[in-house]
């Protein structure tokens, strides 16, 4: 659908003009029909402009186009992330309004001291969407090619410093769980934008970083970051040079971060087998796929059931990684 | 000439009868929903985002980089207007733009805050073409170590906000650093000052507070007289400025465009900060300080251009380096990613249309958007002669909805209502709001540098001194104080040579 610049084009066109319509006019009143007959709300418990947004903004343009509906996106990042996922917990649980959340709902139970709402009673997991590889970058001024080298420096140098997005982020449990596999002592700075954080890893201030794939790539190209391995289970299909951390011998570290989508729990099955249908075409789409891709992230579906077994053990597992990395509770 | 070339490139692009659209109804988007306070430019770039998968990707940034800066002309009309900042970085325009509405001078407020932004965004996009790699060199050298000491810098200047007592204005600045403590502690985590409620754990919302501060706090204030029939005690004088607006205009634009364009290269977000730097500068350059905060143009030209500029500066590192000064460029970046296009040093070689074409259609957006301001001065103007029995009802709707849309969090309407109050209770002690809200904003700044540093320096102090851009900073700081003190100074010579006559 790329257009010659310079070219008129009036779909486009109409579709902003319905957009701003939609935007502004309220949703008109359902009419009894098969679900979903009305506008979806679906809660991102992340601001605007965030990479689970754009995740969220991503899948939700392709459901909406298939079931036929408009699905509206409600950023709501009030206290990490925990008000969103609260509000859906307490929604009508109808289908209307569902949850698109990250690796932190998993990683919140052994966060927070008290969550209002219940990860498992409260939701029924609709499907996981997504794995997103966090790979681990240093930057060249280290003079550093490889892994074994890369740990070998930092053993040799106790207390470099390593950067993440925040206390219990998944960047942050990515690297502190390096540190415990591999054996290193290390200190982590915790930043609030990822901008300054990628700024001091790309200057040498902090000496390596755990993140996704597209702000590291300039930097990897004008040569000034080195990529030496992926939190994911595979290569990742945006960047296969990445080798998993799997294939230098840290066998469990296995950490993507990743994206599900949930629903209130009660709401009626034929909806959730819908939802999970459909999510499951758009994890098959490859157009899908190479837009996803585009932005760092690769499609990675399990069903419904599958997400509902997986969830205890990957709340299990971020409780043992934040007991590791010596999270306080908050 | 790479330089004309490059941007005659660019405006090729940019002036196709599609692209030229597209920076209409962004540059026009932009001013609505800078109109209606709280709806912010991010919300909207957000919700359009899914609609420029099927643009050409220079439309798709030309239009959203449209309402990026056509939002930052619509905030500081209401403002100036009704005292409501929409954004972080109009609060200041509010000072004496607003003073100078309620003297029945709303239109060369307006007027010189459309003409101020425009030569801003000229002079932006000249310096964006002719400096672009070394100027995204200097932001990447910016640390935690550079952030503090600019901070600091920023603090002490902001002494120069207040007018009045300096003791009230330090007691401001301590209580904005104060609020800017709340929320979950991001080294530790440990909650500061929530109380348990979860909706603080990531503080205060800067909108809600500038909003209740300023625009709620002025209701109550107008609500007090009972006799109060519109914004407006006097005539309104004149939609133009005058030959003296202008005159007294054209220095702080020019001022306000270089410190606005040097900050908005900075990835740690400084519209805000350029902006009240700008309107410190211009109150100690001013023979009268004593006018600002009472309705001086200065006040007003030197803040907008170096908003405006700010805005477009921030592009640089967004286009060169792929590192987002803020949201909005964050949801660009985006933008270009899903178009296969990934921003980088690169961009500007492989994708010359695409680079020259977005920076010259800000030309073109700043130009479309005097055109469109200019006129309607005189309708905003009369728009403060609305009883206000009918003003602040819908003043108060449009905070309320606007602010709701942000984060779709009633918690900020509560936020909102307290600041209100307590703004109003400033006011009554003779207090400033201004001081206080950078403060807010330039506190936790402060803080996490500070600690930041000592993290990457292992307790080190020397890290803040030893590192030239930081060093520098801290003794434009220093000279700042001697400035400060140096009239003190002065007399106490004059003293001393009068007895050895």
């Amino acid at each position: 659908m790329r257009l010659k610049s310079g070219n008129l084009h009036p779909l486009g066109l109409c579709g902003l003009l319905a957009a701003f319509t939609v935007a502004v006019l309220a949703a008109s009143p359902a009419a009894a029909q098969e679900y979903p007959a009305k506008d979806i709300r679906m809660i991102v418990p992340f601001s605007a402009g965030s990479g689970a947004d754009a995740a969220a903004r991503q899948i939700a343009t392709r459901l909406s186009e298939k079931l036929g509906k408009p699905i509206i996106i409600d950023n709501m990042p009030a206290g990490n992330t925990i008000v969103g996922a609260d509000t859906v917990a307490k929604a009508t649980p109808d289908g209307y309004t569902l949850l698109f959340h990250a690796t932190q709902f998993i990683v919140s139970p052994a966060l927070f001291k008290t969550l209002p709402y219940d990860t498992i009673k409260d939701f029924e997991p609709v499907a996981r969407v997504t794995s997103q590889s966090l790979l681990l970058a240093i930057p060249t001024t280290l003079k550093i090619d490889n892994l074994k080298d890369f740990v070998a420096y930092a053993k040799k140098n106790p207390g470099l410093n390593y950067a993440s997005t925040g206390l219990g982020s998944s960047l942050h449990l990515a690297g502190a769980y390096f540190d415990h596999v591999a054996g290193l002592k290390a200190n982590h700075i915790p930043y609030k934008a990822a901008a300054q954080a990628l700024a001091d890893l790309v200057r040498g201030d902090v000496a390596y970083m755990f993140y996704p794939y597209p702000p590291f790539k300039p930097h990897i190209d004008a040569g000034k970051l080195k990529i030496l391995g992926s939190s994911g289970a595979e290569k990742p299909a945006f960047f296969p040079e990445a080798q998993p951390m799997t294939a230098f011998g840290y066998k469990d570290f296995v950490l993507p971060a990743w994206h599900a989508v949930y629903a209130p729990a009660g709401t009626p099955k034929a909806i959730i087998d819908k939802l999970d249908k459909t999510l499951k075409e758009i994890a098959d789409d490859p157009e899908t796929r190479a837009k996803m891709s585009a932005i760092g992230i690769d499609l990675y579906y399990a069903s419904s059931a599958e997400l509902k077994k997986l969830l205890p053990q990957e709340i299990e597992k971020y409780a043992r990684i934040i007991e590791i990395a010596d999270v306080p509770k908050q | 000439m790479e330089l004309l070339s490059n941007l005659a490139l660019g405006m090729e692009a940019a002036v196709t009868p599609a692209n030229l659209m597209y920076c209409f109804l962004g540059a026009v988007l932009g001013t609505l929903i800078g109109v209606l306070p709280g709806i912010g430019p991010t919300a909207t770039v957000a919700m359009l985002l899914p609609l420029t998968f099927t643009l050409d990707p220079l439309a798709s940034l030309i239009m959203l980089a449209g309402i990026y800066y056509g939002a930052q002309y619509g905030g500081s009309t209401t403002a100036i207007l009704i005292n409501v900042p929409g954004e972080a970085s109009a609060a200041v325009t509010a000072l004496d733009g607003h003073q100078m509405a309620r003297q029945g001078r709303a239109g060369p407020a307006l007027a010189i805050a459309a003409i101020g932004s425009f030569i801003a965004g000229t002079l932006a996009t000249f310096l964006v073409a002719l400096m672009a790699k070394p100027l995204t060199a200097v932001a990447l050298e910016f640390g935690p170590p550079e952030y503090f000491a600019l901070v600091t810098l920023g603090l002490i200047s902001s002494v120069a906000l207040a007018h009045g007592s300096i003791v009230k204005a330090l007691a401001a600045i301590a209580i904005g650093i104060l609020f800017g403590t709340v929320g979950a502690d991001l080294y530790t985590g440990a909650p500061r000052f929530t109380f348990g409620v979860i909706e603080l754990t990531n503080g205060f919302d800067f909108v809600a507070m500038a909003i209740g501060l300023f625009g709620i706090a002025e209701i109550l204030r107008n609500l007090e007289g009972t006799q109060a029939t519109s914004l407006v005690a006097k005539k309104i004088s004149g939609l133009m400025p005058t030959r003296a607006d202008l005159k007294a205009s054209i220095s702080p634009i020019f001022r306000g465009s270089l410190i606005g364009s040097a900050i908005g290269i900075l990835p740690g977000g400084g519209a805000a900060l350029a902006s009240f730097l700008a309107y410190s500068v211009e109150k100690k350059l001013s023979d009268q300080p004593e006018r600002f905060g009472r309705g001086a143009i200065e006040g007003v030209a030197g803040p907008e251009s170096a908003n405006n500029a700010g805005a477009q500066t921030s592009f640089i590192p967004m286009l060169t380096l792929g590192i987002p000064t803020n949201p909005i460029m964050a949801l660009m970046i985006g933008v270009m990613m899903i178009q296969g296009i990934i921003p980088g040093p690169s961009v500007a070689v492989e994708q010359p249309t695409l680079f020259w074409g977005v920076i010259a259609s800000m030309w073109v957006g700043n130009m479309m958007l005097l055109v469109l301001n200019l006129p309607l001065v005189g309708l905003w103007a009369r728009l403060l002669l609305v009883p206000y029995s009918m003003m602040f009802p819908a003043i108060l709707v449009f905070s309320a909805v606007g602010l709701y849309t942000i984060n779709s969090n009633s918690f900020d309407l509560y936020t909102v209502s307290m600041f209100g109050l307590l703004g109003y209770v400033l006011y009554k002690l003779d207090f400033e709001p201004a001081p206080l809200l950078l403060a807010f904003v330039l506190g936790p700044m402060l803080e996490d540098s500070l600690r930041r540093s000592l993290m990457l320096s292992q307790g080190d102090p020397s890290i803040l001194f030893t590192r030239p851009i930081s060093a520098t900073l801290l003794a434009a700081t220093l000279l700042i104080l001697a400035v400060a003190v140096l009239p003190f100074v002065r007399k106490k010579r004059e003293v001393i040579f009068e007895e050895e006559a």
